[in-house]
């Protein structure tokens, strides 16, 4: 969009925000009762909603595996989550990329061979799009896993980034989803190591590693407000229990 | 069916190998298989094989009406299709993950990148654009399919010719392509996709893994570049974690790789626009005086429209109209075969309607 000013002279982004900030992350967990962990994460005005059902006995013999469990994640975007009221089909092709991404990252971060033959339920829905879905997904699903009490080797951090006048900004609305290219980091939060890579548009080469490094420290700011919310979330249920602490 | 899992025998081989930085094929660790691409006669197929990998790609092209939120673009469309030839581990029919995932790395790397100018192939705004489809088909998976799908999609868009549009006013006049010579489509730079192949948890990595290899691997990472060491698509899989300088080496490799399987590209389609103008020197263009041979009866072009069409006598018992020499099956005497000449009469303005006489040899034909 010509006439978008994405970068305003003062540095400012168009919704106020310097380039390293993120939007206002704000989660609860256990949001459902009927599956075995959930969570309801918002990125600003994206707002996602995850469930995690496992493990249980694997309903997919194809894809059962003797030593491991296997992780089944589903994504959808309600077709109210965008400005224009729009049907998207189940099996459709972008649907089916975000779900093999998220299966992908969390088949790393879950501990899976302590479940062999049975499988692990993840769903996605996205409320309300304003950009960043992927990352704003596996953040939600990675506190519903945690919910539902699936050991992890880590808690699994995701952030997006993109270039913007030479400049890498984090955690891009819809505005700027189309300002440049758009990279989708998810890091394992203490080692910081990188699970999922995802690029969409061109970039120069010489460009990488800043987007790179800005994506990581990204990553690591979110894990800092996950574990937050994780802690608050503990305390909040030990308090209804009477347990005291 | 599903794949059956290597035997321990087999997953050690590999592994032992990768570790004393040794290849199955005798290759060293950066370096791909033999690629090559073939043209086909017709625009825009063409068939790339890399090692034991093959893969086929069309491109087709049709006038569409354009989708309300972008009226002024045309359509691109990328489809992957593995077939059961390819491996007994794909099923038919269904869509499996990996042939949406190789879609959708089709899509980002050249639709998401811009490789293709979308604008020029707009007619006229909100009412006809084309409608460009890449359809891929996989006929022998061996191991790096990425590679393949989009070296051969890259190939086949830049061999394709769509035909020649004319608009004047509000009339649309798609041209066939004997009127006028089909038009490229405009191919701002050529993304390959390189698959890079991590083992023992990140510790060692190899280009271009063949189907023995990916099997065995830890985590992949494809990386898509153009010539021009722009990234365009970045996508990670499998179960290692990998860290930032890992993927920046990632690039830097796949830079070089991309490099020499552009040059090789480039010099495919070169030879080929080099072989199409020889073959169409030889076609001289038919002037309305000139005698057309008897072997070789010439088809007259539509604008320069003669009253009737001469038919050349070939053999006893065969004549013959327009393209095409003697028949190559009749090879002697057939009193049986019906003795016929046909004449052409044929209205010189519309040129559709053709009325035909047949006669006997000998005859003379009626006007």
């Amino acid at each position: 969009m010509a006439g978008v000013e994405y970068l305003s002279p003062e540095g400012l982004r168009v919704d106020g925000r310097r380039p390293p900030e993120l939007r206002k992350v704000q989660a609860r967990l256990g949001v459902f009762q009927q599956s075995d962990g959930s969570a309801y994460l918002e990125h600003g005005n994206t707002k996602v909603l995850a469930t995690v059902n496992g493990p249980h006995e694997s309903t997919n013999w194809s894809r059962a595996s003797n030593d491991s469990a296997f992780v089944n994640c589903q994504f959808s975007m309600a077709t109210f989550s965008t400005g224009e009221r729009r049907r998207r089909p189940k099996g459709d092709k972008r649907s089916t990329e975000m779900s093999h991404f998220m299966q992908d990252t969390f088949e790393k971060a879950i501990l899976t061979h302590l479940y062999p033959r049975s499988q692990i339920d993840i769903y996605v829905q996205i409320l309300q799009a304003d950009g960043g879905h992927l990352a704003a997904c596996i953040n939600a699903a990675s506190l519903a896993v945690m919910n539902a009490g699936i050991p992890m080797k880590d808690l699994v951090c995701a952030c997006s980034t993109t270039l913007v006048e030479e400049t890498a900004i984090l955690d891009v609305n819809y505005l700027e989803e189309s300002a440049g290219p758009l990279i989708t980091m998810a890091v394992l939060a203490q080692s910081g190591s990188i699970i999922l890579t995802q690029m969409e548009r061109r970039l120069h080469m010489d460009h990488l590693p800043a987007l790179l490094e800005a994506g990581a420290k990204g990553c690591k700011d979110v894990s800092v407000l996950m574990n937050g919310f994780l802690r608050s979330h503990v305390t909040d249920q030990l308090a209804i229990q009477g347990i005291p602490q | 069916m599903k794949d059956p899992p290597s035997s321990k025998n087999e997953r050690q081989f590999v592994l032992k190998a990768i570790e004393e930085r040794k290849r199955l094929d005798g290759r060293g660790i950066y370096d791909y298989r033999e690629i090559s691409v073939n043209l086909g006669q017709e625009r825009g197929h063409v068939e790339v094989a890399i090692g034991n990998t093959r893969v086929l790609c069309q491109v087709s092209g049709e006038v569409v009406k354009p989708p309300a939120n972008r009226p002024t673009d045309g359509l691109l469309f990328f489809n992957v299709e593995l077939s059961p030839m390819a491996s007994a581990s794909f099923e038919p029919g269904r869509s499996s993950p990996m042939a949406v995932q190789l879609s959708r790395f089709l899509e980002h790397a050249l639709k998401d990148s811009r490789a293709v100018d979308t604008e020029s192939l707009c007619i006229v705004a909100d009412e006809k654009v084309w409608s460009i489809r890449v359809d891929v088909h996989v006929l022998d998976h061996c191991g790096g399919l990425a590679t393949a799908c989009s070296v051969a999609a890259v190939v086949a868009l830049s061999h394709f010719r769509r035909p020649d549009v004319s608009v004047v006013g509000e009339e649309v006049t798609v041209h066939s392509l004997q009127d006028r010579e089909p038009v490229p489509l405009n191919i701002y730079h050529m993304p390959i996709c390189v698959v890079v192949g991590f083992f023992h948890d990140g510790k060692y990595l190899i280009i271009d893994p063949t189907w023995q290899e990916e099997r065995e691997m830890d985590g992949s990472l494809t990386v898509g570049m153009n010539v021009h060491r722009e990234v365009c698509l970045l996508s990670t899989s499998g179960k290692v974690p990998l860290s930032i300088e890992q993927i920046l080496r990632c690039t830097q490799m796949a830079s070089v790789k991309v490099a020499e399987i552009t040059e090789l590209i480039k010099k495919v389609l070169s030879g080929d626009s080099v072989q199409k103008k020889a073959t169409r020197a030889d076609i001289a263009p038919v002037g309305m005086d000139t005698e057309p041979s008897t072997s070789r009866p010439v088809k007259k072009k539509k604008k320069k429209a003669s009253k009737h069409a001469d038919v050349s006598i070939i053999g006893t018992n065969t004549g013959g109209i327009g393209l095409g020499g003697a028949s190559a099956w009749s090879d002697g005497d057939d009193a049986d075969k019906p003795k016929a000449v046909a004449s052409v009469a044929t209205d010189s303005d519309s040129g559709d309607e053709v009325t035909m006489v047949l006669n006997d040899v000998g005859f003379k034909s009626s006007r």
